[in-house]
């Protein structure tokens, strides 16, 4: 009997599965911290998201990479078994990169993202002003990057379906384009500037700048020859005025370098635009700025990379105070010296540095772009970490604010707009504006200014500021030969080409000349 | 009909009668039937009086008694899977009867989708192991029951690791994208190859941890059958996932007197093999003759540092199992399987406990029956910090190759060794705690219901469920990890000075149910129809949820408690649901047993397909000739000739849910929400369409039995996941890519007695497969792939996959070898990378011999692949000259060579190799006891097996069958070898016992 039940219950439960199964629609369910998107909801969220592409600027890679290693500033040789890294840092010294190249991929990536989650957060109904300004900004500025690195833009509607390929913007009408978005910001945003956010200033500083190199994005011919039209410099004197005017101040003598120490947002009266970072959270850390050229010795131990030439440091007077030196509370606790680093290397304690092989750590000026010792090449400092009493440095959370618009690089716009043939309203002659700046920076005064004197001097300083290939292709010099690429290359290098993986997506999309 | 059968039986019974007083004219035959191979008693066995219906089975003992007429002089011995024998009865009345298992010949009855089929009557390529052909020794994982056994089936581990996965590749790689891995079907269960355990990393610059191996909750004593179905024309009953191929497992079963079986086994398992690093004397003279300072960087101390990370492990597994039938209808099998599995690598190993229930009841005269499998298995993994892909500070193996040999381990204070900035392997390992815990419950219960002679009905309820937990601690003291991480935009302090501990929860859920319809008839001029029709729907479910904090209160020690630690990144993580529903049909038409047909037809809907393409059809239609059975039949040359067709379309839908959709994560760090990636409603699943031809055979009186097979599997509608056109809402999506995957091939299996005698027998089993792959219709697509990790080497790579090219194609610089400096030539420049061989093997074979002797039986299998390249990474990474400059440790080969000091280890064809091998992978000895008299054993065995005994190879590396992970945006790489855990070499001593 017990048997029989047990049977009639084996049944009953089988039947019981079996009919408790029926079609499905195939729906999907999401759980967990995804959700599906309704769209772009112009919301605070979405500007802070565009905003937070900007840390990749930080980066010794991508965009800064792209801007500095291939001028006549910068150079990441192959040390032995170091920064070999597949050839990136010596195809990008050597113009030799191609379509395929790894940071010319990303940097694309990277900035586009930034020009679609702006363009998102503008499409927005119902967006703020003040966002919307902001996000049009933002748009512009990495629109410029993407103009200025690749000669052209591809633009995505938010609303268009998502098989829609990208249009493609030339690089005059991206030109345009950058403009209409600034002058938009311009008038919208508020005049007072919250640090790390985009402000009026910073919508006219980057104005001047579009206006300054606008005869490099319309040329014909890419790389040149280049006509500066006296209505773009005159725009561009307008809008450099205006910063001027919004109170901007070079730091007084002696100080050049407060503009990038760990609390250059208080010391500092040049930052236009910077990311700024706490010692809690330090999302644009700058310390890739000092790892990057420190060797693993130094304190704080460094990752042994990028030099300058040594016919870039030869450009500079010994009294110019922008060569670096002894810091306040940097070198006297930790050894570390500012600008450039030249010989013996010391440590907290003023201990003279060995490399890992034991000799002296001794920075020389030559270098080999191939086979580098560890010792060769000279560095650079710009920004540095704050040492702790010891001497000792923790730069996991460096509270250095992170420049991207300076003040000094919009007087000397101006003063390149007026060498170009524009017009001060308030009179200032080109001369006397780089003047002001080097007697400020205790350089001796120079009696005449042509370009390449002013290409020297906005070297000297704005230096490894992430602007030299934007200058060295305005005035003509970018392919000219430096001691490790002796001979010239070739004007098609003056922009990079669209990386392979783009064109692949985007039949829009064709491939640079020369490439 | 019946009438006559009722008068039959009367007159028997009337005869029976009435020859009663006869029977002092019979006699009593005794005997016992055994296994020719491993002389272990078959139960059940058939025997009959030749020409009667007198007959009787063995008993549990493989004994049996008959009583026959005083005429009768044959027996008729027969058991399924065995070769039928006839038996002269002799003058004693006593016989012994051996029978050969026919297990890789033609009679054997294979597993394939929704039921079971003879060999012969298989019109697909379907090949099946049983215990008899798995390997043996230390198994972690089933995949490696099969390695090197079918041809057409690749195995390549990925590393020595216990419990670590394998890339399982069936008539080569499909798919371009990660999830090569076949459909596992576990009694009729498909599971999920989703990850059942956390990755360890949640961090990227701690590196991720290889992946598990899907199977390897499952017990591999617990397994009765492998098959695999090769082609489409037997995996299209399987649709959208059967593009892989399938692998179905089926579990042992009860039989009648089957009683206890009890294993345990032993084994020493040690390094096959390790680089030859220079000692500290030698480094001291080597690092003097690059010129650099040996006195600065020599801290006194002799260690070698692979002694102190490698063991010689001990392992132990244990296996209960017992089984029966009863006369009600009942049969059971119970089993209880414990392994603890000690890896060469200190720290690692893999504790397993695996219950298994598997039983049925048949009702009303096998009108109804039911059945049920439940397995319910716990394994704990205990992990050494080994990553995929470390960078320049490198994971275990990376920081124990390349340790200044002249450092000690501990300071004269206890404290861990620490140069300021090379990492200590010995404190990785005593410093990192990192641990698993993972409980599966795979059960399916199903009942057969005879509607009519030939029609049954069968529903199936299958649920599986994993839940794990993986802990990790990192003690505050370890040194060298300085660099802080980011959890969805928020930073994490560094390991160094704050600890760190990590809750990794992944549950995984599936549930399936099915109906199916057979309708079976046969006829009497051996034609014979069998239709399948059915409905299957199967929801998966994944849970994952993280809990990373830092800033340890206890400074100085680790604490292995998550509340321990103060600062946490707010938890997170996801879930994600599938659902996949199927209709599907199946017709077998024999006519005549000449001429076979086999149409099948899948439709699949998935949720995870784009709204334009919810449902898939996927059709297939094999053909076979038994040649065999025509009167024109070349019965002189074969005993058996069949030539089979076939012809199929497969799908595969191995990319994650929610593609179709667009959805957004949001970032604690900032506040903000990102879209992952963008939404494609046209995505669909990746066909495969794949014809094939194959010739079964036996000649030499069924002593050489053999298939030859051809294939061509063309795979199109790639999915990858496409880098988008910026600017994009995100990195990109996932598309179907327009191009094919082709995949030719020819596959051989041979199977041969070579020597049959009484006492003595030699089998003879080959297999092996010959394999092309090209890329076409790839226009100008380059993929990159085969990322190059260490120092000096980011953001290289070294595979592409490119048009007209196999796939996983090495792309480096040329090296031509060091010039008079000891610079290295690269005729083509330094960063000018060409296109070299591929990491695909074109040929792989795999030979097993078995001689048994009396009571002994000696079995030894080797395997074999060449036409591949492995690329080097481990030595381009650590062992050049100049890594000696930096004070780190070379292999002896380099050291003293004219390499200039600051040579690069540029990425070039100096490190990439061919990686041709033969391996003696799997050697057993196996003695068997004669228990004619014991009351105790049914059977008793001792065997010693060694696994991985010998390899014959010009590679460089430790062991050329590599496959460390090296994949770039999800896009699989093929043959890099990369400070991966090493395979060991082990001997494993066993013991199997019947009652």
């Amino acid at each position: 009997m017990k048997n029989l039940t047990s049977k009639i219950g084996m049944i009953a439960m089988a039947g019981l599965v079996f009919t408790a199964t029926s079609c499905t629609k195939l729906n999907e369910e999401l759980y967990g911290s995804k959700s599906v998107s309704t769209g772009g909801a112009g919301s605070a969220s979405d500007l802070n998201g565009v905003y937070a592409q900007l840390n990749g600027q930080t980066n010794q890679a991508n965009t800064y990479a792209l801007q500095e290693h291939p001028t006549d500033e910068m150079m990441g040789p192959t040390r032995g078994t170091d920064w070999g890294d597949f050839g990136v840092w010596r195809k990008l010294h050597t113009h030799t990169w191609d379509a395929f190249h790894q940071q010319v991929s990303d940097t694309w990536d990277e900035l586009n993202t930034g020009v679609y989650r702006a363009t998102q957060v503008i499409n927005t109904s119902g967006v703020s002003t003040q966002n919307k300004a902001e996000a049009s900004f933002l748009r512009a500025y990495f629109m410029f990057q993407v103009v200025d690195l690749y000669g052209k833009a591809p633009f995505r509607d938010p609303s268009a379906s998502s098989d829609a390929n990208p249009i493609v913007y030339n690089r005059s009408d991206a030109t345009d384009f950058i403009i209409k978005d600034l002058e938009y910001a311009d008038t919208n945003l508020g005049t007072a500037a919250v640090a790390g956010h985009a402000s009026k200033a910073a919508a006219d500083a980057l104005l001047a700048k579009v206006y300054l190199n606008k005869a490099v994005y319309k040329a014909s011919a890419v790389g040149g020859p280049f006509t500066f039209v006296a209505d773009d410099m005159n725009k561009a004197i307008v809008y450099a005025n205006k910063v001027i005017a919004a109170g901007y101040q070079l730091t007084g003598p002696g100080k050049y370098f407060d503009n990038f120490s760990w609390n250059n947002s208080t010391l500092s009266q040049e930052i236009i635009l910077g990311l700024v970072n706490t010692s809690s959270n330090a999302p644009a850390n700058a310390h890739n700025r000092w790892r990057m050229v420190m060797h693993y010795n130094q304190s704080p131990s460094g990752w042994n990379g990028f030099t300058t030439l040594a016919d870039f440091y030869k450009t500079f007077e010994s009294k110019d105070e922008r060569i670096g030196g002894s810091y306040p509370g940097l070198t006297n606790l930790n050894g570390l010296t500012t600008g450039f680093l030249l010989g013996q290397q010391y440590g907290p304690g003023h201990v003279a540095l060995t490399q890992r092989n034991g000799s002296p750590l001794i920075f020389t000026p030559n270098v080999d772009l191939n086979y580098s010792t560890e010792a060769q090449g000279i560095r650079v400092i710009k920004y540095f970490p704050q040492p702790k009493a010891d001497g000792s440095v923790n730069d996991d959370y460096a509270t250095n604010t992170y420049v991207l618009l300076r003040y000094s690089d919009v007087l000397l716009m101006k003063a390149e707009a007026i060498m170009r043939g524009g017009t001060d309203p308030n009179g200032q002659t080109a001369l006397a504006i780089v003047n002001n700046i080097r007697t400020t920076r205790g350089a001796s005064e120079l009696t005449a200014l042509d370009a390449k004197a002013l290409l020297a001097e906005r070297g000297r300083e704005l230096y490894w500021e992430g602007w030299r290939r934007n200058d060295q292709i305005r005035f003509g010099t970018f392919n000219d030969p430096v001691d490790q690429r002796p001979s010239a290359s070739d004007k098609s290098r003056t922009v990079y080409p669209i990386p392979q993986r783009a064109v692949d997506s985007n039949p829009n999309l064709t491939q640079n000349a020369g490439y | 009909m019946k009438l006559k059968r009722l008068l039959q039986l009367g007159f028997f019974a009337l005869i029976c009668f009435v020859v009663q007083p006869v029977m002092a004219q019979n006699k009593v035959i005794t005997g016992r039937v055994t296994d020719s191979k491993d002389k272990s008693a078959l139960i059940g066995v058939s025997i009959i009086v030749k020409g009667s219906t007198t007959g009787t089975n063995t008993d549990a003992s493989g004994s049996f008694r008959i009583t026959v007429p005083a005429s009768a002089t044959t027996l008729v011995v027969s058991y399924i899977g065995y070769t039928t024998k006839e038996v002269s009865i002799p003058a004693s009345n006593n016989v012994n009867v051996t029978l050969t298992s026919t297990m890789n010949a033609l009679n054997e009855v294979v597993v394939v989708g929704y039921g079971t089929q003879r060999v012969k009557d298989a019109t697909g390529s379907v090949a099946s192991l049983g215990p008899k052909d798995f390997n043996k020794g230390i198994i972690s994982t089933p995949d490696q029951l099969i390695q090197g056994r079918i041809a057409g089936v690749q195995v390549t581990p990925s590393s020595g690791e216990p419990g670590g996965s394998a890339s399982i590749n069936i008539r080569g790689t499909g798919s371009i994208r990660a999830g090569n891995d076949p459909l596992y079907v576990i009694d009729g269960v498909p599971i999920t190859n989703d990850t059942y355990s956390g990755s360890g990393a949640t961090t990227g610059s701690l590196g991720s941890s290889s992946a598990r191996s899907p199977l390897s909750f499952l017990n591999p004593a617990d397994i009765e059958n492998i098959s695999v179905l090769k082609d489409a024309s037997a995996s299209a009953i399987y649709g959208s996932r059967g593009a892989n191929g399938v692998v179905l497992i089926t579990t042992r079963k009860g039989r009648a007197g089957q009683g206890i079986q009890f294993s345990a086994n032993t084994t020493v398992a040690t390094t096959a093999n390790r680089y030859k690093l220079l000692n500290a004397s030698q480094f001291v003279q080597a690092v003097n003759g690059i010129g650099a300072d040996a006195s600065a960087i020599n801290k006194g101390a002799n260690v070698d540092y692979q002694k102190e990370i490698f063991r010689t492990a001990l392992s132990q597994s244990y296996t209960l199992g017992f089984g029966g039938a009863n006369k009600q209808g009942f049969t059971y099998r119970a089993s209880f399987g414990y392994d603890d599995q000690n890896g060469i690598v200190k720290k690692s190993a893999l504790k397993r406990l695996t219950g298994r229930i598997n039983a049925s009841q048949s009702l009303f005269k096998d009108v109804l029956k039911f059945d049920l499998n439940f397995l319910a298995s716990n394994v704990k993994n205990t992990y050494a910090p080994i990553t995929d892909n470390a960078g320049a500070q490198g994971s275990l193996i990376g920081a124990a190759l390349t340790l200044n040999p002249t450092y000690p381990v501990k300071n004269p204070d206890g404290t861990y060794y620490f140069d300021g900035s090379n990492r200590n392997p010995v404190a990785m390992l005593n410093q990192i705690d990192d641990k698993d815990n993972i409980d599966r419950y795979l059960g399916n219960f199903g009942a057969t219901l005879k509607l009519t002679k030939d029609l049954s009905y069968r529903g199936t309820f299958g649920n599986d469920y994993s839940t794990s937990l993986r802990k990790t601690f990192y003690d505050p003291n370890l040194a060298g990890y300085t660099e802080s991480d980011n959890v969805r935009g928020q930073s994490i302090a560094a390991i160094t000075g704050s600890g760190r501990g990590q809750l990794q929860y992944v549950t995984l859920s599936s549930q399936i149910t099915e109906h199916t319809l057979t309708y079976d008839k046969k006829w009497e001029d051996k034609s014979a129809l069998t239709v399948l029709g059915g409905y299957s729907y199967q929801v998966f479910k994944n849970y994952g949820r993280n809990d990373v904090r830092s800033n340890t209160t206890t400074p100085n020690v680790l604490v292995k408690d998550i509340n321990n630690f103060t600062t946490r990144v707010p938890i997170y993580g996801d879930s994600t649901k599938y659902e996949l529903q199927s209709f599907y049909g199946r017709a077998n038409y024999s006519y005549k047993d000449r001429y076979l047909v086999t149409a099948t037809v899948r439709t699949d809907g998935s949720s995870k397909f784009g709204a334009n393409h919810k449902y898939a059809t996927f059709p297939a239609l094999a053909v076979k000739w038994k040649i065999m059975n025509e009167s024109f039949a070349p019965k002189n040359l074969f005993d058996d000739l069949s030539l089979r067709l076939n012809y199929g379309k497969t799908g595969n839908q191995e990319f994650p849910a929610y593609q179709s959709l667009a959805v957004n994560q949001y970032n604690f760090g900032n506040n903000s929400t990102t879209l992952l990636y963008s939404p494609n409603p046209d995505l669909k699943w990746e066909t495969s369409t794949q014809y094939g031809a194959g010739i079964d055979f036996a000649i030499l009186k069924g002593r050489l039995t053999g298939s030859i097979d051809y294939f061509n599997k063309n795979g199109k509608d790639l999915l990858f996941f496409q880098y988008f056109s910026a600017p994009a809402p995100s990195p990109g999506q996932w598309i179907n890519l327009p191009g094919n995957n082709i995949n030719k091939g020819l596959e051989l299996g041979l199977n041969f007695a070579a020597v049959q005698g009484n006492k003595f027998t030699w089998d003879i089993a080959y297999n092996m497969t010959i394999l092309k792959n090209t890329v076409k219709n790839f226009a100008q697509r380059v993929v990159n792939t085969g990322a190059i990790n260490g120092q000096g080497l980011s953001g290289a790579f070294s595979q592409v996959i490119q048009n007209g090219y196999p796939l996983f194609t090495f792309k480096v610089a040329q090296y031509n070898g060091l010039d008079a400096k000891g610079f290295a030539i690269y005729p083509n420049g330094i960063d000018a990378a060409t296109l070299q061989g591929s990491a695909l093997p074109k040929f792989t074979a795999g030979l097993t011999n078995n001689f048994s002797y009396g009571k002994w039986n000696l079995s030894f299998f080797l395997n074999a692949a060449t036409g591949f390249y492995v690329y080097n990474n481990t030595a381009n990474a650590y062992f050049y000259r100049g890594n000696l400059v930096t004070g780190h440790n070379v292999t002896t080969d380099v050291a003293f060579t004219n390499e200039n000091a600051l040579n690069s280890g540029q990425v070039s064809t100096r490190w990439l190799e061919k990686g041709d091998f033969l391996r003696l992978s799997n050697a057993t000895l196996g003695y068997t006891f004669n228990l004619n008299n014991s009351k105790t054993f049914k059977t008793l065995r001792l065997n010693l097996t060694g696994q991985n005994l010998l390899l014959i190879t010009n590679y460089s590396g430790l062991d050329p069958e590599i496959n460390t992970n090296k994949q770039i945006n999800n896009v699989p790489s093929r043959g890099i070898d990369y400070t991966s855990y090493p395979k060991a070499r082990t001997i494993t001593f066993g013991l199997n016992a019947g009652f």
